[in-house]
């Protein structure tokens, strides 16, 4: 007979694998189980074992599938910790299942960033999780999945480089078909979700994404505000209320009835908000506001994706204080976030491709990437560096673009000469200056001229 | 200065018991200063459905928050408040655990440090801190003058909630005597100072653990001045007195270790730290399942 919990020692059995797993030790626990550390045949792995009521047989099948189908494909889907094998006990009914250890010192959850337990991610390391967020769950919904749980509890990330983890993924179903023990929480889930007028989807996954990315973002749910604050007993029936019946974002632009009060608890939450990128805000409202009643106008994993993308390529440090801050192309300068001092915009490189046009703030340091010029192709997921801003070594104030590429760069500058510019050479950060890339066209453009 | 056998209890015959007590610190006789820790014990039940809860504070001290004595005390008072409301408001309906569970994580911290300054304004309005034209320019200031730490504790039918802001020590012992620390430690601040009720963003700053309560066991919830009379809560020191405290407490029960913490707690605090020294423990039974019951007697 196997007890709760599984002693230090007790031997489990991997169902596919056909390998047998030691238990070290006892590393969390949860609603539906706990997890614990083990040693195998591929070093030490976690197991996570659910309680008895948990163990269910529509459990077990629902893990079989997930681990018969594997995670989605290509770098988006090995974020998620994923089902390995299905795991058992000689002598018990009850079962588990085997996923790859995560390394906690590395990896921190959103409320331990709050508690200063972990480093606060800078602006490009949010932009990188909340890209690889939406990536992966993007994947996810296009294999023809729902995740029905995405909360902050079930996200890690990386607070330095913004690489991410999906963890428990033993609630991942069938898209508007497979039953589930979990319909996730309340803050996270979609208004028709919490009116039961529908079942968890990929739709009510792009409302728990949005409040998911507002709390990154923002460090605060999208919903607390005036009516939140004014009830005196914060139960269950007026959570339905504020995020089911009668939702109202925060910052609507148009409905008033849910700003954030005057009081010291949302200061943090009004100061995030005013350093939020425009476009970033655009998105939040969108999700908030239309997205609200009409599914059909959530914000996709795609939109997500673009944007984050996109915001990243808009990043400068500040010259004063070195904190990150977006900057947009049509603007003279940018008052830092952090200091207030002012950022003068930097040139950007415009780039053409058939795809449609984006753009690359070209501050020292800066990376183009394979990413910038072909979507979607090379090694590395696009990050591979091809090009970086680099300060001319004699000449100060001077800066160019060095190719760091295999290929051999076609430059055209502004008097009409042509040049070719070789790996290890760089272009000068000339305006109108254009160079070719693989036969994509970008050009320099100069910074946005202050009013005169 | 109370005696030191005077103690608090609480208990729930099916969930255990809880006792408390507090003692002000050698330096602080010393000194003619007062205990600066407070805590509450409670036990009641909402909807058929029984919970102990307890709450630990320790007020900073210092000229700056030169009131946190008094803020310790609301803060106790905030906590156990919010603590049962939680209960109450989950206890009616059938809710899922893990909404529960997640709901404790989500808004107990952030209504917690509402309800701490909701008190601390009325107390400021009743008690007119600001002598002599000293007028706050702002609330931030006001609650600063109250700055204090807080442990807080609901132990229900299934599930032990904890949440924790600044210094102090929440541990677990489980009956096989295997010590749990079920929060992450406090990160280590700059010149000794610790997260605080009275900080501007306070309802970010709390860490929440939610456990099963499984085979139950002992539950300590310490202000720093008894862990740092043992060199720290991972010392071994430390450790050795948990495992004595539970032994004691299986030896000789509860109630006479009760009456014995306080002489205990003022030697720890004459021969090591100083401090004011406050502890409270939770005695847990077991959780009982339909199938097993828990035979009388047994546990604690």
């Amino acid at each position: 007979m196997v007890t709760m919990p599984l002693p230090i020692g007790q031997r489990l059995h991997a169902r596919q694998l056909q390998t047998t797993l030691q238990v070290i030790k006892k590393i969390g626990e949860g609603t539906q189980g706990e997890v614990y550390l083990v040693d195998g045949p591929q070093g030490y792995q976690t197991v996570k074992w659910y309680k008895p009521e948990q163990a269910t047989p529509d459990q077990q099948d629902a893990i079989a599938y997930l681990v018969r189908t594997g995670p989605p494909y290509g770098t988006a889907g090995k974020r998620f910790i994923w089902p390995l094998d299905l795991v058992t006990a000689e002598g018990s009914k009850q079962f588990g299942y085997l996923m790859t250890r995560i390394d906690t010192q590395r990896f921190a959850e959103l409320g331990e960033v709050w508690a200063h337990l972990k480093p606060v991610p800078g602006i490009s390391a949010l932009c990188e999780i909340s890209y690889q967020l939406a990536n992966s769950y993007r994947a996810l919904h296009l294999s023809g999945h729902c995740y029905r749980d995405i909360s902050a509890g079930n996200l890690m990330f990386d607070p330095k480089t913004g690489d991410v983890l999906i963890c428990d993924n033993d609630n991942v179903g069938v898209n508007r078909q497979s039953h589930c023990q979990v319909w996730g929480t309340l803050e996270y889930m979609a208004p028709e979700l919490i009116r039961e007028e529908s079942d968890p989807s990929t739709e009510t996954d792009l409302h728990a994404l949005a409040v998911l990315l507002f709390y990154l973002w923002v460090w605060h749910h999208p919903f607390h505000g005036e009516l939140e604050y004014r009830y005196h007993c914060w139960d269950i029936p007026a959570k339905k209320q504020v995020y089911g019946i009668s939702p109202i974002f925060v910052f609507d632009p148009y409905k008033t009835a849910n700003r954030l009060p005057d009081d010291p608890d949302y200061t943090v939450a009004r100061d995030r908000w005013a350093i939020c990128p425009p476009a970033l805000k655009a998105l939040f409202i969108r999700a908030f506001t239309e997205g609200l009643e009409n599914p059909g106008r959530r914000v996709t994993e795609g939109e997500w994706q673009n944007l984050f993308l996109s915001l990243k390529d808009h990043i400068v440090p500040c010259p004063w204080c070195r904190a990150e801050n977006a900057i947009a192309e049509n603007l003279p300068s940018v008052s830092c976030w952090h200091c207030k001092s002012r950022i003068p915009a930097p040139p950007f490189l415009m780039i053409r491709r058939p795809g449609g046009n984006s753009s690359l703030a070209l501050a020292i340091g800066v990376a183009l990437r394979s990413l910038h010029i072909a979507p979607g192709t090379g090694n590395e997921n696009g990050a591979q560096e091809i090009g970086r801003v680099v300060s001319h070594p004699s000449i100060p104030g001077a800066a160019g673009i060095r190719n760091l590429s295999d290929s051999t760069w076609l430059v055209a500058f502004p008097d009409g000469t042509t040049s070719s510019v070789p790996s290890g050479k760089a272009v000068p950060l000339n305006p109108k200056t254009t160079i070719t890339i693989d036969g994509i066209s970008c050009t320099i453009m100069p910074p946005f001229p202050e009013l005169p | 200065m109370p005696s030191p056998e005077e103690f608090l209890c609480a208990a729930d015959t099916g969930l255990g018991w809880a006792f408390g007590c507090s003692r002000t610190g050698a330096s602080h006789v010393q000194a003619h200063k007062p205990c600066e820790d407070a805590y509450a014990l409670w036990s009641g039940s909402a909807g058929a459905e029984p919970c102990i809860a307890f709450a630990v504070a320790d007020g900073h001290g210092d000229p700056r928050h030169d009131l946190s004595r008094t803020g310790a005390a609301l803060a106790v008072d905030a906590a156990i408040s919010e603590l049962v409301t939680f209960h109450r408001s989950y206890a009616d309906c059938n809710i899922p655990r893990l909404q529960f569970r997640a709901g404790f994580k989500i808004d107990f911290p952030r209504l917690a440090t509402r309800r701490w300054r909701e008190l601390v304004l009325q107390d400021v309005h009743r008690e007119d801190p600001f002598p002599d034209g000293r007028t706050p320019k702002a609330p931030e200031q006001v609650f600063t003058r109250y700055g204090t730490t807080l442990l807080a504790v609901l132990v229900v039918s299934d599930t032990i909630l904890l949440a924790q802001i600044g210094d102090g020590d929440l541990i677990l012992v489980r009956p096989g005597g295997t010590i749990e620390f079920p929060l992450p430690r406090d990160p280590v601040l700059a010149g000794n100072e610790t997260h605080s009720l009275s900080s501007t963003d306070a309802h970010l700053l709390w860490r929440t653990a939610t456990i099963d309560r499984d085979n139950g066991g002992v539950l300590l919830g310490a202000t720093d001045g008894i862990s740092d009379s043992f060199n720290g809560a991972d010392s071994e020191e430390f450790s050795v007195f948990v495992h004595s405290l539970v032994d004691r407490i299986t030896t000789y029960g509860v109630e006479a270790v009760a009456a014995a913490m306080g002489g205990w707690l003022d030697r720890f605090s004459a021969i090591a730290s100083g401090d004011d020294m406050t502890l409270v423990w939770a005695c847990i039974r077991p959780e009982e399942h339909p199938d097993t019951p828990a035979s009388a007697g047994e546990g604690w």
